[in-house]
This record gives structure tokens, C-alpha cells and sequence, in this order.
């Protein structure tokens, strides 16, 4: 329910001010008076909201259009409706009135018939005039509330994201005669890649590298969760049988994962990932490839070529079965591993950069050591986009063993 | 993005969706959820698909399982990039592929 409207009536003859009174008072208006324009403006820098002003033209001191003026000088800040009361006729007055800020005239000797229906107009303003301000106060609120939501929201993915880049294992490091380089380059819209390698207890390494679907704070906390799943235990001991110390192989750790997180009904977070174990002594490598792209081998002397037979996603279907490749290292023999922001990553015009344009830059920075492996693969990535940001996460995990 | 037809009594869901991405999965499976369909076998047209992800795939084995098929329902149409990722997933193991609707109409369900 609006408030009741409040009129200032201003006329220097107090029998034209009752009469006025009389009738806005009949039309639900609540009334105050004022016997000259200083008064009037008094009473409306004090009153608590003033939403109209009937003031009489010819006043002493301060004539109604000066008036008009000089209530729009206060800068008031709900809009005074004023409505003039004048004898005069020429259009000249009348427009040096309107320049002054009076909306409306009403002539004198005047009908009080045609008062009633003036004021019936400046309700309906007065009510449109404070449904505007309602809705703009709601927008304001709203407004307000989702700048708040969105900076909250911004606050956890910035939080998800500190998360998942601080259990990221060092960018370079030596383990045993293996060589590890790695690197991940965020998207703004932060997702969900993951990867790790750490030494078991027979002397082998076990690594991995996981990309949660989706994006988000959500994906970017899966791949925490996953994090901390998959540690040297995971794959010696993680599928409860006792391997003496042995790693067991890749895809019974991905089979434990996938039986883990196949949910019985809705599909919510699932992910691709390679999960091998290199033993430095054999250079044996033996990995499991679930939906992950391909790892690329780049050999001493040969041509960098993929490794894998594909296989299905974790995290879907349960049921699912996963198998090993097996490929037997020479020394200096490159491994790399990375994300499907790599091969996925799209030029200005959409075109991938796709796996063959990888294994030739693989090939061309060969002789180059492996920390430098992962920054050529991001300054080719940056190149191919165009310069700008990337869609999805980027990272590239390389590894080598020297004899 | 979803349209359902019947032809020869199998149900042909026909994706015209360019992009089968994370941007469009939820929606995507949504939007399936809310059709209704006739028993019998399950064809999916992905002739209009020219990319997917890991996410677009997540939704069309949601649809799977939802739908609990006796046996492996159809899909055609996969141009090279799709047919890449399902060959790297396997997807062959959840879904019989055919070159196109006419071949899969033809070839006796599963």
C-alpha cells in the first residue's frame, strides 16, 4: 500500500487556501499550508516527504514560477509533482513556467471539478513514480545480493583452485635415474587435472594423471579427492591383497577406482587418466589408459610416436574391465603425458592443435632438456590460440630415464 | 538439440547439437529426460555432432543407463573427431556403431 500522498498548498489568500484544502483533502491527500513561497520552502526542506505543491502564481514576495524554481533547486530526492493556479492565459507565461519546473496549470477562477480530476492524474504519477523506485530498490538489493553470491563463489573456485595446484608435485625432479618435468597451465574457468608420481617400496615409481569432467570449484575438488586417493598405497596395497611391498598392476588400481566411483544412479563425477608404473632398473613401463589421450613416446633415435590402446572413462559404468600396455624404455627414451587441453586446445579459428602437430614439437625439441619439454609445449599452445587464455586446463607431464 | 522420431518401431534420437561439450551436457541429458519414449530398440543419430568431451559422453551413458536396454542400443552417424574419442574410451563396448541410420535400421537390433 503506497503512502498516503502529501500536498503543500501556497497561496497568500487563506479563504483559496481552505477551499483548496478542502477539496484535495476529499481526494485523500494529506495537506499542509504555506502563506508564501519562502514559507513553502521551509516547510519542504523539513517536512518528511512532500509528493505535491499547488501554489497560487501571484504571490508577494516570491511569485509562483520563482517558486517553482527554487523547490527545483533543492534537488529533492523523490520528485515534487507542482501544479500552478493562474489567471493568466499567454502561452509565453506559461512556457517561462514550465522552464521553471511546473508540470501542470490549473486556470483561475477554477472548477473544482477540474482540480479533483487534475489530482486523480497526479496520483496515478505519484503511484507509478513509487512503483519505479520500488522495483529500482528491489534491483539495487538484488543487485547487491549477486555481486555478494558471485564474489563468494569466486572466493571458493580461487580456494578449490589453491587447493589442486598445491598438491601438484614440484615442476623438476630427479628420482633415482628418472627425470620428471611437469607443468599445468590453469583455464580461467579452473577444472579438474591432476597428476603425481612417487617412488614404491620395490624401487619403481608409481605416477598418474587424471582430468576430472566438467570445470569448476567441483572438478577442481574431485581432483583433490583423487589426489589424495591415489598415493604410493594405492598401488601396492589398494585392492586389500597383500603384494609384498610389489606394485600390483595399473589397471586393477583404475578397476578399484572406477568400482569406487560408478554411483548407483546419476552420473556426477567422472574422469579420464593414465596410471603406469616405471621401474628405473628394467626400463619396463606399464601403464593403464582409461578414455585419457594417448602418452607419447619420443625414442632416442625414432619418431615421437603415441603408446595405448585406448579404454573406457572412470566412473561411468561399473563392470568395466581395464587393461596394461607394456612398452620397454631404452635410455633417453622421453615419455609424456598430457591433458586433452593440449590436443584440444583450438586456434582463433577453432582448429585443434591435435596430436600430430605434438609429436612433431616433441620431435623438434628432443635435444632439449625435459624441464623445457612442458614450456615448449605451452609457448606452441599459446602461439596456436592466438595469445589469449586457454578453454581448458593444460598440463604435461614428461619423464625420461638416463643409464 | 534432441528430437525423437520412430521408424520401423526404434526410437531415433536424432543430436543436432554441434558441440556435445561440459557446456551443454546437463542440459543435454535434461532435456531427454523429459521425452518420452515407445518401448523398443534405441537408435542415436549423432550425424549432427562434429565434437564431444568427456562430459558429452558422461550424458549419452546417463541416457544408457536411464533407458536400462536389453541389450547395446545404436549409434551412427560419428564424424572423425567423435569417432576418435569413442575409439579412445571404447565406446564400443556400450553402444553398437553403425555408419548410418539406414545401415542401423537394417541390421537386426542386438
Amino acid at each position: 500500500m503506497p503512502e498516503t500522498p502529501r500536498v503543500l498548498i501556497v497561496d497568500d489568500d487563506p479563504v483559496m487556501r481552505d477551499l483548496v484544502s478542502v477539496i484535495t483533502m476529499a481526494q485523500g491527500f494529506e495537506v499542509l499550508q504555506a502563506s508564501d513561497g519562502a514559507e513553502g520552502l521551509s516547510i519542504i526542506r523539513n517536512a518528511p516527504r512532500i509528493d505535491l505543491v499547488i501554489s497560487d502564481w501571484e504571490m508577494p514576495f516570491m511569485d509562483g514560477v520563482e517558486f517553482c524554481r527554487q523547490i527545483r533547486a533543492l534537488h529533492m530526492p523523490k520528485y515534487i509533482h507542482v501544479l500552478l493556479l493562474t489567471a493568466r492565459q499567454r502561452q509565453a507565461d506559461f512556457l517561462a513556467a514550465m522552464e521553471a519546473g511546473a508540470d501542470d496549470f490549473l486556470s483561475k477562477p477554477f472548477n473544482p471539478a477540474m482540480l479533483s480530476a487534475r489530482l486523480g492524474v497526479t496520483k496515478r504519477l505519484l503511484a507509478l513514480q513509487s512503483r519505479l523506485m520500488q522495483n529500482n530498490e528491489l534491483l539495487t538489493r538484488t543487485n547487491e545480493r549477486l555481486t555478494e553470491t558471485y564474489t563468494k563463489l569466486q572466493e571458493d573456485m580461487d580456494a578449490a583452485a589453491r587447493a589442486q595446484r598445491r598438491l601438484l608435485p614440484e615442476p623438476l625432479k630427479t628420482m633415482g635415474r628418472a627425470h620428471f618435468a611437469s607443468c599445468l597451465v590453469p583455464s580461467a574457468d579452473i577444472s579438474g587435472d591432476m597428476y603425481n608420481f612417487f617412488e614404491l617400496p620395490d624401487g619403481s615409481i608409481g605416477f598418474y594423471m587424471v582430468d576430472v569432467a566438467g570445470h569448476g570449484a567441483r572438478a577442481a575438488l574431485m581432483s583433490v579427492t583423487l589426489n589424495r586417493l591415489l598415493n604410493a598405497d594405492a598401488f601396492v596395497n589398494g585392492d586389500g591383497r597383500q603384494h609384498h611391498g610389489r606394485p600390483h598392476a595399473p589397471h586393477s588400481v583404475v578397476s578399484e577406482l572406477n568400482r569406487r566411483f560408478v554411483p548407483d544412479s546419476e552420473i556426477v563425477d567422472h574422469f579420464t587418466m593414465i596410471c603406469g608404473v616405471l621401474d628405473q632398473d628394467t626400463g619396463q613401463l606399464r601403464f593403464c589408459q582409461a578414455g585419457h589421450p594417448h602418452p607419447v613416446v619420443v625414442p632416442r633415435n625414432g619418431a615421437p610416436h603415441a603408446v595405448g590402446s585406448g579404454g573406457f572413462p572412470v566412473g561411468l559404468l561399473d563392470g568395466m574391465d581395464y587393461d596394461d600396455t607394456i612398452v620397454s624404455l631404452a635410455p633417453g627414451t622421453r615419455v609424456v603425458l598430457h591433458s586433452d587441453g593440449v590436443t584440444e586446445c583450438a586456434s582463433p579459428d577453432g582448429e585443434f592443435y591435435g596430436e600430430a602437430r605434438l609429436h612433431k614439437l616433441l620431435d623438434e625439441v628432443r635435444e632439449l632438456p625435459i624441464d623445457q619439454v612442458s614450456d615448449a609445449v605451452r609457448e606452441a599452445l599459446y602461439a596456436w590460440r592466438g595469445g589469449t587464455g586457454f578453454d581448458d586446463d593444460v598440463s604435461v607431464l614428461a619423464f625420461e630415464i638416463h643409464s | 538439440m534432441l528430437t525423437i522420431t520412430q521408424a520401423n518401431g526404434t526410437n531415433v534420437l536424432t543430436i543436432d547439437a554441434g558441440r556435445l561439450d561440459a557446456a551443454i551436457a546437463v542440459r543435454f541429458k535434461d532435456t531427454f529426460l523429459a521425452q518420452e519414449l515407445s518401448p523398443g530398440p534405441v537408435l542415436i543419430d549423432m550425424t549432427g555432432v562434429s565434437f564431444i568431451d568427456s562430459s558429452g559422453l558422461g550424458a549419452l551413458i546417463s541416457i544408457v543407463k536411464h533407458l536400462k536396454l536389453p541389450g547395446r542400443p545404436g549409434i551412427c552417424g560419428l564424424q572423425p573427431s567423435v569417432k576418435t574419442m569413442f575409439s579412445l574410451t571404447r565406446m564400443d563396448r556400450v553402444f553398437a556403431i553403425y555408419p548410418d541410420v539406414a545401415t542401423a535400421l537394417a541390421t537386426p537390433a542386438q
